[in-house]
């Protein structure tokens, strides 16, 4: 009716995130007649988001999302107030009196901990949240009010499940250990300084690629093997041998995606991506994993394959290890529309002032069975009286006093475990 | 300080279609994505939903699109939600039958029903700059810009004047019965508020990769091949003695099945020695499959370890147990008509499945051929690697029989030998478990043959089922096209089309929004 459209043209709506969701909830949202709207993303524009993310065209990649995605929405139509932000939500700027501006927060968040952040803002400001989140053909819908509804701490997420320390640095038996070592290696050669990604001792980036060859996948892997104990019930691995080839680097040419490379085509391109990268970090210092950088890509795929030729295991296509290196589940359009879809439909009962009218919604990828519907809405979850986030309780922790460091306490307890930002310390 | 992502490589810039791509090839294979590149799609009526969906097709590279549209791009009138959102899931449901579809499908058409003449506002491809414009152009020009590797063509006509000799159309199939006769798919799609209907009209379309979630895979466990047997007889269980460890003094005690033997030798030993034990019989009762697994307990007391191989095979003791049954759908694919040994149907699909019926009943003793695939288990590497080339070679050895049987066919239907690739027929045999086949029924058969005659248990539905709104819809049309054939009557000046009476829409909405709300 006439009331509630002036409710939507009155609204002022938060939507964090311009990427799959975010463009086609953008979309939604000016054509449903929403006229107040910011958005916040912090990421650039890539190439393998453009078969989805339709404000974007070529010419725009490496670019801000929040930005283009306002610039292209208004020339759609002009009559919207959209301001765009470049940054991440988790900054200061964003902060709980800055989310207090407005009526409505939509999340279209890939990541956990960014989403649990803004729900935990949400929360303490009670503001309300309608969070969407899709996985290739599944997807949901859930808003979050303070006392209605459970928030995103009330269920505990399960924890991504990591591999065993000794399967990645000694015995790994799966083509994922070694691309997760190779990532390892990469990050302790070039990455920010971490201990946990020693896994192998005395080298740097300061050695010549063909050094670094003969240190990791020769002399370690002989340590290894002298190593008796791990090899009685597995088969040992077998050092490389290394050919002293002085191959000329075939720079510019592509890597083949679908094809495995032979043994001597990675160590080339091991050679190569090395030689680059070390040219890149005197440049430029410190450089992080990003499985869409080319020569770091590179770099993990030979690394990754080496290994893997070392313990018998079976090379991989370029294709295959940037799927597994970057967690890569393939992100449909289609569903991100249906989920926008849907979490427009409820900021509209938010903004009638039917919150007690909302749902839940699932998005099913086959209809069967129980799951009879493609989508499914069911009641909200009560908050969890026990949820520390919006039922106030709090946390009793045992601790070793004498082993416990407070640096353990801080990184590992407060901010690891429960999530906490910027927590406050204090003793009595 | 963190390093940007410089444009280090030479060729950082130049977007290479692959990268492009990336995202929709993982998720339907390269031949799914290059069946979408040659695919054509014809629209016709560029309203919201059309829209929508070639959004959504031009976003991953269909080939080519048609709209067929004649009119001009409307005044701003404010946007109703549930029209956008209707059209949403209509898109999905759209864009996901066509992924599926695309295995095969070079052409298709769909039908949008036009409901609505406001575009501004409602529809995201056209600006305010295009009022007045012709629609079909307008916004053909604005879903290029999405990719330009595709192809469009407008055709600014009235659609129906080009497909129909008349103006009823729920009335005149002729358009309908062309396409279905020619086997194009048509897809039809309305959305009226909160409802819509999506229907595909496929006379008949195969899959090969079907790409399921859970695909079904067959082990032959419990009827092994031969070299399946020689490779599982090599563990010892009585010893408990893995085949490739030797013993030695580091390790007095025989540590058994510590390392990994694959879950596939204990399945199978156990199996055979419940056999063995049961007059040569499979476990067939509750009891009997339960003392089955209790076996494989036995073993892994024996060991005393808590081994995750052990896990796995007794995961694997159904497959052991049971025979594998060709999944139903299979089964129904094999035992049509088109797959009989009297079938002379020139597609190649169908020869294969026909050569693929005659090895089942052949050479395979009622199994379909290997796929070669071996999951990832936990097993010593070489054991893990035989077994695979074992299963592998298998499933080639599977193959070659098929192919056998395509060129016999091939020979007995005067056909040369090289009309169907080696390629073909090998993608059918590792996809023999999930092949699939969808044909609906033509919408003449819809229209003049329902289910049922008697329509009332459908308004009679309790109100999370759907059937009701499929009656009004159909009432909606007949209003219509009742609604037009008196305006013709009336007035001949009539634009022509099908302009959606005023009191069945409202009627429509109130009720659907009516249950949305209530829901």
């Amino acid at each position: 009716g006439a009331e509630a459209m002036k409710r939507l043209h009155e609204a002022k709506v938060l939507v964090v995130g311009a990427g799959g969701i975010g463009c086609e909830l953008l979309k939604v949202l000016v054509l449903s007649g929403f006229k107040k709207i910011e958005v916040v993303d912090l990421d650039t524009i890539d190439v393998s988001n453009l078969n989805r993310q339709f404000l974007f065209r070529k010419e725009h990649v490496k670019k801000s999302k929040a930005n283009v995605a306002a610039e292209v929405v208004k020339r759609f139509n002009p009559d919207v107030d959209i301001i765009a932000h470049h940054g991440n939500i988790k900054e200061k700027r964003f902060g709980p009196s800055y989310m207090d501006g407005f009526d409505i927060i939509f999340n279209a968040l890939d990541n956990l901990e960014a989403r649990r952040h803004v729900s935990r803002i949400c929360v303490h400001q009670e503001k309300i949240l309608i969070d969407g989140g899709t996985q290739g053909y599944d997807g949901q819908v859930v808003t979050i009010k303070k006392g209605v509804s459970a928030c995103y701490d009330c269920e505990p997420k399960p924890a991504p499940k990591g591999f065993p320390v000794c399967t990645i640095r000694s015995t790994p038996d799966k083509p994922v250990h070694c691309i997760v070592w190779g990532k390892h290696l990469f990050n302790m050669l070039f990455g920010p300084k971490d201990d946990t990604d020693e896994v192998v001792q005395g080298i740097s980036a300061e050695l010549d690629s063909h050094q670094v060859l003969e240190k990791v996948f020769v002399e370690e892997i002989n340590k290894l093997i002298g190593m008796a104990e791990l090899w009685e019930s597995r088969k040992p691995p077998t050092p490389l041998t290394l050919v002293a080839t002085q191959e000329q680097a075939n720079r510019g040419s592509e890597v083949a995606e679908t094809t495995v490379l032979s043994l001597e085509e990675t160590i080339a391109l091991f050679k190569e991506s090395y030689v680059e990268l070390q040219a890149r970090a005197k440049e430029e210092g410190v450089m992080e994993w990003d499985k869409d950088d080319d020569v770091i890509m590179n770099f993990v795929l030979a690394a990754s394959n080496l290994r893997a030729h070392v313990f018998a295991i079976d090379m991989q296509t370029r294709f295959r290890c940037k799927e597994i290196a970057g967690n890569i589940i393939p992100a449909i359009a289609t569903t991100n529309a249906i989920i926008s879809g849907a979490m427009v439909l409820e900021a509209v009962k938010v903004l009638e002032g039917r919150l007690g009218d909302c749902r839940a919604i699932m998005k099913n990828r086959e209809p069967s069975g129980r799951k009879r519907y493609i989508l499914i809405p069911s009641n909200l979850d009560l908050p969890n009286r026990a949820c520390t986030v919006c039922s106030g309780g709090t946390v009793s922790l045992k601790l070793n006093v004498e082993k416990t460091t407070f640096n353990f306490f801080l990184t590992r307890i407060l901010k690891q475990e429960l999530g906490l930002n910027e927590p406050l310390v204090d003793t009595g | 300080m963190v390093a940007s992502k410089a444009n280090h490589s030479s060729d950082r810039h130049v977007i290479s279609n692959s990268e492009r791509k990336d995202r929709s090839i993982r998720l339907w294979g390269e031949r799914g994505q290059l069946a979408l590149e040659k695919g054509h799609v014809c629209v016709l009526n560029a309203t919201v939903v059309a829209t929508e969906v070639l959004k959504n097709l031009v976003l991953p590279g269909v080939g080519a699109f048609t709209i067929v549209d004649n009119h001009r791009v409307s005044e701003i009138v404010m946007a109703m939600v549930m029209v956008m959102v209707m059209a949403m899931v209509m898109v999905m449901v759209m864009v996901m039958v066509m992924a599926m579809v695309m295995a095969m499908v070079m052409a298709m058409v769909m039908v949008m029903v036009k409901h609505s003449e406001r575009d501004l506002g409602n529809n995201f491809f056209v600006t305010q700059e295009s009022i007045g414009e012709p629609r079909c152009h307008e916004v053909m020009k604005n879903l290029l810009e999405l990719n330009e590797e595709v192809k469009g063509h407008a055709v600014n006509e009235d659609a129906c004047e080009i497909i129909m000799s008349n103006l009823d159309f729920f009335n005149d199939f002729s358009c309908v019965i062309v396409l279905w006769e020619r086997g194009i798919p048509l897809f039809l799609g309305k959305a009226y508020g909160m409802i819509g209907l999506w229907r595909n009209v496929i006379p008949e379309v195969c899959i090969v990769e079907s790409r399921p979630e859970y695909a079904k895979e067959n082990y032959r466990l419990a009827n092994p091949f031969p070299e399946l047997s020689a490779f599982v007889e090599k563990f010892d269980l009585e010893s408990c003695r893995h085949p490739y460890i030797p013993l030695t003094e580091t390790t007095p005690t025989p540590f058994a099945f510590s390392s990994p033997s694959p879950s596939h030798s204990f399945a199978l030993q156990a199996l055979q020695r419940w056999r063995a034990e049961h007059d040569g019989k499979m476990p067939q009762t509750g009891q009997e499959k339960d003392q089955f697994r209790e076996l494989l307990d036995d073993f892994q007391l024996a060991v005393g370890k808590d081994e995750e191989n052990f896990v796995e095979a007794k995961a694997l003791a159904r497959h052991a147990y049971s025979p594998f049954e060709i999944p139903s759908e299979v089964k129904a694919i094999l035992s049509d008509a088109k797959a009989g040994a009297d079938s002379n149907c020139q597609d190649p699909f169908w020869i294969i499945v026909r050569a693929l019926r005659a090895f089942v009943e052949g050479e395979g003793g009622g199994c379909l051929p290997l796929s070669g695939m071996l999951p990832d288990m936990h097993a010593d590497t070489k054991s893990y690697i035989d077994l695979q080339n074992i299963y592998r070679e298998q499933a080639a050895r599977d193959c070659s029989h098929v192919s056998a049987r395509v060129q016999q066919i091939l020979t007995s239907m005067n056909q040369r030998a090289d009309v169907i690739s080696q390629a073909e027929i090998s993608l059918i045999c590792k996809n023999a478990a999930n092949i699939r086949l969808v044909r609906t029924r033509s919408l003449q058969e819809e229209y003049t043959s329902p289910c049922c005659d008697d329509w009332g248990w459908m308004l009679d539905m309790p109100e999370e089922f759907p059937h009701y709104l499929y009656v009004l819809l159909r009432a909606a049309d007949r209003y219509k096209a009742l609604k037009i054939s008196l305006n013709l009557a009336t007035s001949a000046s009539s634009s022509g089309c099908i302009s959606p009476g005023k009191d069945p829409k409202l009627a429509l909405h109130g009720h659907a929004l009516h249950t949305s709300r209530s829901k």
